[in-house]
């Protein structure tokens, strides 16, 4: 339990973070690299997407089971999504007020974060994507570290040997 | 109609013409979708671009805003709801100030003028009601520019702008009759104006005219058809609200409370500080020559200055043909409309309850063969907005978008993460 609740049971690597950008909210298409990662904030991949209502809560849920370090989703500023009520939707739902909503019970809230910045307001998501970043990593650097997936597996298997020798 | 106005009246159809042509040629070809897959919405031409670039810029004056006020009560977030709000107010006060007026030539001045001085807050009444109008033409223009450079008139939202503009028309034929009622100097004059640009309009123009005065000359019966020029529209309104909401689902019709307040104190102040006032009564015998322009609602009797009503009919008509076209200006061909799998869907509601442009339907599932009936969302390409949010609302993956699917989202994920700890 206290493993699902760390949500890493997958195993991964925890200096990264995943985020939800919707394309109308912090225009970073200029600060992105070939494969989407952020070039400001080391670690930190960007999946674009039309509308933070777009994101399912599931895809945060894999993404800190999977092992990244915290995961956050950008949205238009509160009272002018370009698509009226994707950004309200989306905060309801990972608080868990809206179906589909979050499963709290499986991952850490607090590695979860939603920002609301308009296009060019970059800067600003830049300085909030460090801020959660660090504190993302501090929050992963008290827990030990994870074994899940093949890794755990392969642990799991060599442990066994060591025992049956 | 002069030689002059011809020329001119032809080059403004060429540089509309020219200027149509370039921006279909700046659009090009539809591209195709890049090589990486997380990649949503469409390519975009160059005035996609622009639109996109205005875009930005407005976010900035909303943050400046924000900072001001606060997102909450930020009025640039609540322009629909403040000229919604506005439109009240002239109702509310309208019905207070038509109960003294009277549409005849003999009284109808100094039936506004008993109003303005004898009746008690008389004047405060006709103040509110006067810069209340003020307020919904200025609440109209924030509307109209921001909807315009945020970039939400187009596709889904195209008969939403179209109503809009029906809505503005009325909106000028209620404020400019507003000022033929008062019947002082300015009236005439606008009187006179009017019916030399109805008259102008080819085939028709000369009916219209007889109609606008109610007969061949002025008399008592044109300001009764006055009163029901200036009544009329605000009762249009109603219908064509709905047309206007009638693809947005939980329309934000008026702003908050805060906001209302300052919106109305903002009128009630004016009304004191800067009291309505007419002018000489209107004398047919030593009519005005020069007009008091309120630029709200008058701005169009000013080109009269330059051009002859003739050219300032077809300004008016290629204006309108143009503000009728802007959302349909061309643009990428490639769209992203989410796709239904009919059998994941449980027909739980959740994406129909979530779409905020109400293209999803819930119909019953032919598909099912169960004895139990159960529903199925089916997406009505026309109004999809391709946002998304059905794709978010949906529990069970069973709408997804065709060019961004669940599944590469989750391959994304999981392969920048290293999931499977062989990146480690």
């Amino acid at each position: 339990m206290a493993e699902r609740r760390r949500g890493n049971s997958l195993g991964g690597r925890r200096d990264r973070l995943i985020g939800f950008l919707c394309e109308w909210s912090g225009k970073l298409d200029h600060r992105l690299g070939p494969d989407q990662e952020l070039l400001d904030v080391p670690g930190v991949k960007v999946i674009k997407l039309m509308c933070s209502g777009m994101v399912k809560p599931e895809w945060v849920e894999l993404a800190l089971k999977s092992g990244a370090a915290g995961c956050f989703v950008v949205g238009c500023p509160r009272g002018d999504c370009h698509f009226r009520e994707g950004n309200v939707f989306i905060n309801e739902r990972l608080l868990g007020l809206r179906p589909p909503k979050l499963k709290t019970r499986d991952v850490d809230p607090e590695r979860i974060a939603v920002f609301f910045r308009g296009a060019e307001e970059w800067p600003e998501l830049i300085e909030d994507i460090k801020a959660f970043r660090d504190r993302c990593l501090a929050r992963a650097g008290e827990e030990p570290a994870p074994q899940g997936g093949r890794q755990a597996a392969a642990t799991k298997a060599r442990t066994a040997e060591g025992t049956a020798s | 109609m002069a030689w002059s106005d011809i020329l001119v009246v032809v080059l403004v159809i060429m540089a509309v013409d020219l200027l149509a042509v370039a921006v279909m040629r700046r659009g090009g070809p539809p591209r195709r979708p890049g090589p990486t897959p997380i990649i949503s919405g469409s390519p975009l031409s160059r005035w996609e671009r622009f639109l996109k670039r205005s875009q930005e810029a407005t976010t900035r004056v909303d943050y400046l805003l924000n900072l001001l006020f606060g997102a909450e009560y930020n009025f640039w977030y609540f322009h629909a709801g403040l000229t919604n709000l506005f439109l009240w107010f002239c109702i509310a006060t309208g019905l207070l100030v038509f109960f003294y007026y009277v549409p005849s030539l003999e009284s109808a001045y100094a039936s506004v003028e008993y109003l303005t001085y004898e009746v008690p807050y008389g004047q405060i009444m006709r103040g509110l009601h006067r810069y209340s109008a003020d307020g919904f033409a200025i609440a109209v223009l924030l509307h109209a520019g921001r909807v315009f450079f945020t970039d939400r008139f187009r596709k889904f939202r195209s008969m939403t702008w179209v109503s809009g503009v029906v809505m503005l028309v009325f909106l000028l034929v209620t404020g400019i009759t507003g000022y033929l009622l008062v019947w002082d100097q300015r009236s005439l004059l606008l009187t006179t104006m009017t019916h030399q640009f109805l008259a102008a309009i080819p085939l028709v123009g000369s009916y219209l005219a007889g109609w606008f005065i109610g007969g061949p000359v002025i008399s008592d019966t044109t300001l009764s058809r006055f009163l029901f020029l200036h009544i009329a529209p605000p009762f249009a309104f109603m219908v064509l609200l709905w047309w206007h909401y009638l693809k947005i689902n939980r329309p934000v019709i008026y702003p908050p409370a805060p906001v209302t307040l300052l919106a109305a104190g903002l009128v009630i102040v004016a009304a004191a500080v800067f009291p309505a006032v007419s002018q000489a009564p209107a004398n047919f015998d030593a009519p005005a020559t020069e007009l008091a322009v309120d630029w709200f609602f008058l701005w169009g009797y000013w080109l009269f200055n330059v051009l002859s009503p003739p050219t300032l009919v077809l300004l008016a008509v290629v204006l309108l043909a143009v503000l009728f076209a802007v959302p349909y200006f061309p643009r990428s061909e490639w769209r992203n409309v989410p796709v239904v799998h009919a059998g994941r869907c449980t027909g739980c509601s959740l994406c129909y309850v979530d779409c905020h442009a109400n293209a999803i339907e819930m119909i019953p599932d032919p598909y099912f063969t169960g004895r139990r009936k159960k529903l199925l969302a089916v997406v009505y390409e026309p109004k999809c907005a391709e946002c998304g949010i059905c794709v978010g609302a949906c529990p069970f993956s069973a709408i997804e978008m065709p060019r961004l699917r669940d599944k590469q989202v989750e391959e994304a994920i999981t392969g920048w993460v290293g999931a499977t700890g062989a990146g480690d």
